[in-house]
C-alpha cells in the first residue's frame, strides 16, 4: 500500500471515529426552541415552544428557565424582570399564580407564561427536562428562600423525577438539591467547577458556555466520570465546534440545525 | 418598531407610477441568494420578461448540503416594473416550497409581497425583500404539527439578459 493510501486509510478511520463520538452527543432545545431566536416560532420557555422542540425528530429534551412565585409555583420565565418580555411588571416570586396567569410574552403569538407542571406532560419517555433554577430576586436584592423553592420541588415534580435534571449557579445548595434529583453547578469558571466537582462527589456534571470550554477540558471533566453541558451555541458554525468537543449533551439555540448536524444519536 | 420602514416602503411603492415609467423587463436567466428564517436557498431563476415579469426559481439549501442533507426549493415570483432613473423598481409577490428529510419529512410554504431592485443592461444585479407568512409542517409519533409564523425573505442575485 503506498503511503498517500495509508493516509487515506487513516484519515477515513479517524472520520468515522469522530462522526461516533459526535453521534453520542445529546442535544436540547435551550429554553425550548433556542434562547431569543428569530427560527424559533415561538418565545422562549412558552409550553409552545418546549412542546414544538420536544416534537422534533431525535430532540433529547429540553432546558428551561425556572422562577418561584409567591405561592410556590414553580414558573417557567428567564428574564429577572417581567416587564423585559411580558406584560407584567415586577419580579414572578413577588406575583401570586392568579396574577401571573394573566400575563403573556409580547410577542404576535401573545403565547401565556407557563407552569412547570403543564410542560411535565409533554415529555416523551426517553427525553429529560434540564430545569435551570432562577435562584435570585432582583426586585427584593436576595436569594429566593430555599426551603420553600425545595419544596415546590419535591411536589411539583412528581413522577418525571428520573427525567429531570436540575441546573444551579449557587454552590450551597447543592448538596440538599442533590438529594431530590441529579443536580449540575452551571459555572463560567472551569476551576470554581472542576474543585465543586470534587467538593460534592453527588454533583452530576458541570453547564458551562460553549466558549469557555475547550476540548481538553471536556475531556478532564469526563475523566473525572462526570458529565459537561454546554450552551451558548447561536450559529452553525457554534453547532460544529461544541458537536467536536464531544460533551455530554449541548443546549442548542438552533435546534432544527443542531439535530441535523449531529443526525440520529447513536 | 417595524411599522416605519413598511410604511416609508409602502409610500415609495405607491408613489412610483406617478414619478416613474413602465418598464419593458427583458428575458433572463440568473443564480440568486435568499436568506430568509429558516434555512439560506441558492437558486437558479428563470425570467420571462415583460411590464409584469414572472420567474420561476429552484434551488437548495447549501447549509443542508454541507450536513448531507438535500433540502430542495421551488418558488414562483411576480413583478410589476417601473423605471426609475438607472434602476427598475416595483412590488412583487412570491410563493415558495421547501422541503427535506430528517427522520420524518419536513415541509415548509412561504408566502410574501415586497418589493424588487434591479440595475444593469446585459448583466443585471437583483435585490428583492418580501415578507409574509410560513407554514412549518412535520408528521411524528404524536401526529402532525404545523406552525405558522411570520417571515421574511432577502434575496440577492445576478442575471443574464438573454432577449
Amino acid at each position: 500500500m503506498s503511503f498517500v493510501k495509508y493516509i487515506l486509510l487513516v484519515s477515513v478511520l479517524f472520520a468515522c471515529q469522530k462522526s461516533d463520538e459526535r453521534k453520542q452527543v445529546l442535544i436540547f432545545g435551550h429554553a425550548g426552541m433556542g434562547l431569543s431566536m428569530d427560527n424559533s416560532i415561538y418565545h422562549d420557555n412558552s409550553a409552545e415552544a418546549v412542546a414544538l422542540a420536544l416534537n422534533l425528530p431525535a430532540c433529547n429534551g429540553v432546558e428551561v428557565d425556572v422562577r418561584l412565585s409567591k405561592n410556590g409555583t414553580l414558573w417557567l420565565y428567564h428574564d429577572e424582570f417581567l416587564e423585559a418580555e411580558s406584560t407584567g411588571k415586577g419580579c414572578v416570586a413577588d406575583l401570586s399564580d392568579s396574577e401571573i396567569e394573566q400575563l403573556n410574552y409580547r410577542t404576535a403569538k401573545k403565547e401565556k407564561l407557563v407552569k412547570l407542571v403543564d410542560v411535565l406532560p409533554l415529555l416523551l419517555p426517553d427525553q429529560q427536562l434540564f430545569i435551570d433554577l432562577k435562584h435570585f430576586n432582583s426586585c427584593q436584592n436576595e436569594r429566593i428562600d430555599f426551603d420553600a423553592l425545595k419544596e415546590a420541588l419535591e411536589e411539583q415534580i412528581g413522577d418525571y423525577s428520573s427525567q429531570i435534571k436540575l441546573i444551579c449557579a449557587y454552590e450551597y445548595w447543592l448538596s440538599d438539591l442533590s438529594e431530590i434529583v441529579d443536580v449540575l453547578y452551571s459555572t463560567d469558571d472551569l476551576n470554581e467547577g472542576k474543585s465543586l466537582l470534587l467538593k460534592y462527589p453527588n454533583l452530576q456534571g458541570l453547564v458551562m458556555r460553549n466558549a469557555h470550554l475547550s476540548t481538553e477540558d471536556v475531556k478532564i471533566i469526563h475523566h473525572m466520570n462526570r458529565s459537561v453541558y454546554l450552551y451558548d451555541i447561536r450559529s452553525l458554525k457554534g453547532i460544529k465546534q461544541a458537536l467536536d468537543k464531544c460533551p455530554t449533551g449541548m443546549f442548542a439555540d438552533d435546534l432544527r440545525q443542531a439535530l441535523v448536524e449531529r443526525g440520529y444519536a447513536l | 418598531m417595524f411599522k416605519r420602514p413598511f410604511i416609508l416602503l409602502a409610500f415609495l411603492l405607491f408613489s412610483l407610477p406617478f414619478i416613474a415609467q413602465k418598464s419593458i423587463v427583458p428575458n433572463s436567466v440568473g443564480l440568486s441568494y435568499e436568506i430568509q428564517k429558516f434555512d439560506p436557498f441558492l437558486s437558479l431563476r428563470a425570467q420571462l420578461g415583460t411590464t409584469n415579469p414572472m420567474a420561476i426559481y429552484l434551488g437548495f439549501s447549501p447549509v443542508k448540503a454541507s450536513q448531507q442533507v438535500f433540502h430542495p426549493s421551488v418558488g414562483l415570483d411576480y413583478a410589476h416594473m417601473w423605471d426609475w432613473r438607472k434602476f427598475h423598481v416595483g412590488p412583487v409577490v412570491q410563493l415558495s416550497s421547501n422541503s427535506y428529510v430528517f427522520g420524518t419529512r419536513f415541509w415548509y410554504v412561504h408566502a410574501g409581497v415586497g418589493y424588487r431592485f434591479l440595475i444593469g443592461q446585459k448583466i443585471q444585479f437583483m435585490h428583492q425583500f418580501c415578507w409574509g407568512p410560513s407554514l412549518e409542517s412535520f408528521t411524528n409519533q404524536l401526529g402532525n404539527s404545523r406552525q405558522f409564523t411570520l417571515n421574511y425573505s432577502v434575496k440577492f442575485g445576478l442575471q443574464y439578459v438573454i432577449r
